[in-house]
């Protein structure tokens, strides 16, 4: 009996290996006779057993084999059940004014913009509704730690009602006060923060004034001193592409250990005062592939202290380690209420950061129901079938579907539609270009990819590579 | 050592096996079998149990009952046997010791004996505390197939807060037994060796032809029933240099197993007898392991190392090097003794022989 083939898409990589991949993520590298066999159906003994090992062939549904994909494919198409992750805006005022602040904000002295009693209450409920014992807040803003106050009675909630909740803060560390250290030192809570530079970027794009960036760094250094690096991680905003290497080498300094490279996102109220962005897909890329190189390079003279970088290391992670399913901007399908929410200052429920922007904007609405009145199932349904890259007709044919993303989202933001070609979008483009750019590297053999690939894969940075057999002839 | 297997003077008005727990003095219902409570006699410095049945002396010296600890009384033979002790990593059933494989470094080589009472375990069963783990080990646990998954379905009805680990060579799952594998899918872990990518090199390490093949066979149906697997893999001479084909091949066709244990060998019974041929020293060399991890893991095998010293593994890998050996046959050496990681290590079984064992034991990878 022969075998049967699942479907498979091909892409050419460089001038001699294409990618085969298939449905549940199963690749390998080959060359263009190799592939116009396949094509053709015309497979020698050697090629069918390597087929079968790399899960390509079955001989009838229910098989071994099918059982097998069967697995991978759901694997990587799976969410949780339960919402797992709240991001919430305790506040929407701030004390500074960011150039390009990506969420709307209100002037610190604006009266309204605030959680109220009865918004925590609502809030609760609806947490006790739809999660289980385990989940994530984050504290958004505006700045959360306006209201120290409510940040304290969330988590005295989780803690009463026995959450195993994690905590994190995103905050611009401008003011520590007694009352938000005790908060800082629970082993449950985490800090985020902003560092676009060294301190005369941090104070031209963020502070603005020499005494508050002197603070910021001030404050930055007491929390890693006293609680250690591990309690704090900070994300650039590039506004200036020049800056790209040399913040590299100043979070190096910091000794953080986590870079995020992208590019500034030009969205909500920013979108106003910076038209620009919609063509900045391709230089970005350019300097995005030569900041990698800097990074790798950088890690590969290293014994330790190794550096990852985060957008890397996710679409890295889509690829060779199905499951990876938590991060919003890249995965598929992208449903909306499945488990993640964000919790607006009004109670507005948002399906992403991105979506709360376009909707303040104007733009479109796309709040999916509130805490007091719940959920709006039909816009809900309506969304989500815009999150499933299985059912477009451009994403099916691509060899990375299995790995990539959908952000309808992020499409409305750009272009005010989410019908364009996907090929002719950001997130389509910039997401082509990562995974071209993994693949090339793992055909380079160069031993600083190799390390950087083991390494952002595994924690542990080595020339081993962390696959044998991918590439056939 | 902790003793499993206890003796003592019986003088209980039954003679049939029952299961009982140990409970306060205070607590003691004295009409039900169903709980002993413990009795030491400080002028004579006798330890007693005392049953609905009467008392029995315990024999052996240095035995520390616990609280809530399920014992299952042999009246027949003046023996009982610590079903489930609390405080223990692990609990197991010895349900027999007749195998169909002869693995060369079986810790346990197969005997014409089997111990399986499933009536009196399902009546231990009822007693032990919320959310136990229970091991059920032999020889091959298998070989009585219907009669297992007849007390696995048992006490998923009557106590399915309760899970099994139970270790099989996994020669013995049929087509018929999926639906009743699938109803207890959830509640069982199934520890299963496989030692090759190399058909041949697996059945000769088990001893038996075609073993590989009916091993895949059964991997089918467990992954069509939605079983947890954890896949054991002791490592010697003999497959160390092929473990990363056998990364590869977990990797490609066994992606859906819960563990991969690699592990290390335990000095007794035929490992004992065939050291010299089967023991890889990794304190030595940890190459071949390094490769077959990075691989694992970069591709989300959730991979465990078993019985490994700590100090016999590179610190970079001692994350995934767990503290497998159950309490009652754990022991430390001499080289142990300033060591601060010995609540987080593996250590070393109680038959561990030091001169013949690892070479560079706190050595090479501090």
């Amino acid at each position: 009996m022969t075998y049967n083939y699942f479907p498979y898409n091909f892409r050419k990589i460089d001038h001699q290996y294409f990618l085969v991949s298939n449905i549940s993520g199963n690749f390998f590298l080959c060359k263009k006779e190799t592939l116009d066999k396949i094509i053709h159906k015309k497979i020698d003994n050697n090629l069918e057993k390597y087929l079968l090992q790399k899960g390509f062939l079955f001989k009838e549904q229910g098989d071994f084999n099918w059982n097998n994909n069967k697995f991978k494919l759901v694997k990587r198409k799976m969410l949780p059940e339960k919402i797992g992750y709240y991001m919430i805006v305790p506040t929407l005022r701030c004390n500074i004014n960011c150039s390009y602040c990506q969420v709307s904000r209100v002037d610190q002295s604006t009266n309204g913009y605030d959680w109220d009693d009865n918004t925590l209450d609502h809030f609760f409920k609806f947490v006790s509704k739809y999660s289980d014992k385990n989940i994530k807040i984050e504290f958004q803003g505006g700045e959360p730690t306006l209201r120290v106050d409510i940040i304290k009675k969330v988590i005295q909630w989780a803690d009463k009602n026995k959450y195993k909740a994690e905590f994190a803060i995103c905050t611009n560390l401008l003011n520590i006060n007694q009352e938000f250290e005790e908060i800082i030192a629970r082993d449950d809570v985490h800090l985020s923060t902003s560092i676009d530079g060294s301190y005369e970027i941090q104070k031209n794009q963020r502070t603005k004034s020499d005494d508050l960036a002197k603070n910021f760094f001030k404050n930055f250094e007491y929390v890693s001193n006293k609680y250690g690096l591990d309690k704090i991680s900070a994300l650039p905003t590039f506004y200036d592409f020049d800056q790209v290497v040399p913040t590299i080498d100043f979070y190096e300094s910091l000794g953080l250990k986590t870079i995020y490279l992208r590019p500034v996102n030009f969205q909500g109220f920013a979108r106003k005062k910076h038209p620009i962005s919609k063509n900045l897909t391709e230089e970005w890329g350019k300097i995005y592939n030569k900041a990698l190189d800097y990074i790798f390079q950088k890690n590969y003279n290293k014994k330790n202290n190794f550096m990852m970088e985060f957008s890397f290391l996710t679409n890295l992670r889509r690829i060779f380690q199905p499951g990876s399913n938590g991060h919003v901007d890249l995965r598929n399908p992208n449903f909306a209420s499945r488990d993640n929410f964000i919790v607006d200052y009004n109670g507005v429920l948002f399906p992403s950061d991105e979506a709360r922007m376009i909707s303040r904007i104007g733009l479109v609405d796309l709040s999916l129901g509130n805490i007091f009145d719940g959920l709006d199932s039909e816009k809900i349904s309506n969304y989500n079938w815009n999150q499933i890259s299985d059912v477009n007709s451009d994403c099916i044919h691509c060899s990375y579907q299995p790995y990539c993303g959908i952000d309808t989202v992020d499409d409305l933001s750009r272009y005010n539609r989410i019908d364009l070609p996907k090929i002719k979008t950001n997130f389509c483009q910039n997401n082509l270009r990562k995974f071209d750019d993994i693949f090339s590297r793992i055909l380079s053999n160069k031993p600083e990819n190799i390390l950087n690939i083991t390494g952002h894969l595994t924690g542990i940075f080595s020339t081993i590579p962390p696959f044998s057999d991918i590439i056939y002839d | 050592m902790i003793k499993i297997t206890i003796n003592a003077n019986y003088s209980f008005q039954r003679k049939k096996s029952f299961a009982s727990k140990i409970v306060s003095k205070d607590d003691y219902i004295p009409h039900d079998e169903n709980n002993v409570y413990v009795n030491f006699d400080e002028s004579n410095n006798k330890l007693f149990l005392v049953s609905k049945y009467g008392s029995i002396e315990i024999i052996d010296d240095d035995i520390k009952f616990e609280l809530n600890e399920v014992l299952l009384f042999y009246n027949n033979i003046n023996q009982l046997r610590r079903f489930f002790r609390p405080s223990a990593n692990s609990n197991a059933i010895l349900l027999t010791e007749q195998c169909d494989q002869r693995c060369i470094m079986c810790s346990q080589p197969p005997k014409d004996k089997r111990y399986d009472d499933f009536p009196l375990f399902k009546n231990a069963l009822k007693l032990c505390p919320n959310k136990s783990i229970i091991t059920i080990s032999g020889g091959e646990p298998t070989l009585f197939m219907d009669e297992l998954l007849d007390f696995l379905i048992f006490a998923k009805k009557e106590r399915p807060d309760i899970t099994f680990h139970i270790l099989s060579n996994g020669q013995h799952f049929k087509k018929e037994d999926m639906k009743n594998l699938k109803e207890v899918s959830s509640n069982v872990l199934w520890g299963i060796p496989l030692y090759s990518h190399l058909p041949n090199e697996h059945d000769d390490i088990v001893s038996k032809d075609g073993a590989y093949d009916k091993l895949f066979h059964s991997f089918s149906l467990l992954l069509e029933a939605g079983s947890r697997i954890e896949l054991r893999t002791v490592l010697m001479k003999q497959n160390i240099k092929s473990l990363l084909k056998l990364s590869d091949l977990i990797i490609n066709k066994l992606p859906w197993i819960e563990i991969w244990a690699m592990m290390q060998l335990e000095y007794i019974g035929y490992a004992k007898m065939n050291w010299k041929k089967i023991f890889f020293d990794n304190s030595e060399n940890f190459e071949f392991l390094e490769n077959s991890i990075i691989h694992a893991l970069s591709n989300k095998i959730n991979l465990n190392l078993y019985n490994f010293p700590l100090c016999t593994v590179p610190q970079k890998f001692r994350k995934i090097a767990r503290p497998s050996i159950s309490d009652w046959k754990k022991k430390f050496i001499k080289e142990c003794e300033n060591c601060e990681k010995k609540s987080v290590c593996a250590g070393f079984f109680e038959w561990h022989k030091n001169e013949i064992g690892y070479k560079n034991i706190g050595r090479k990878f501090l």
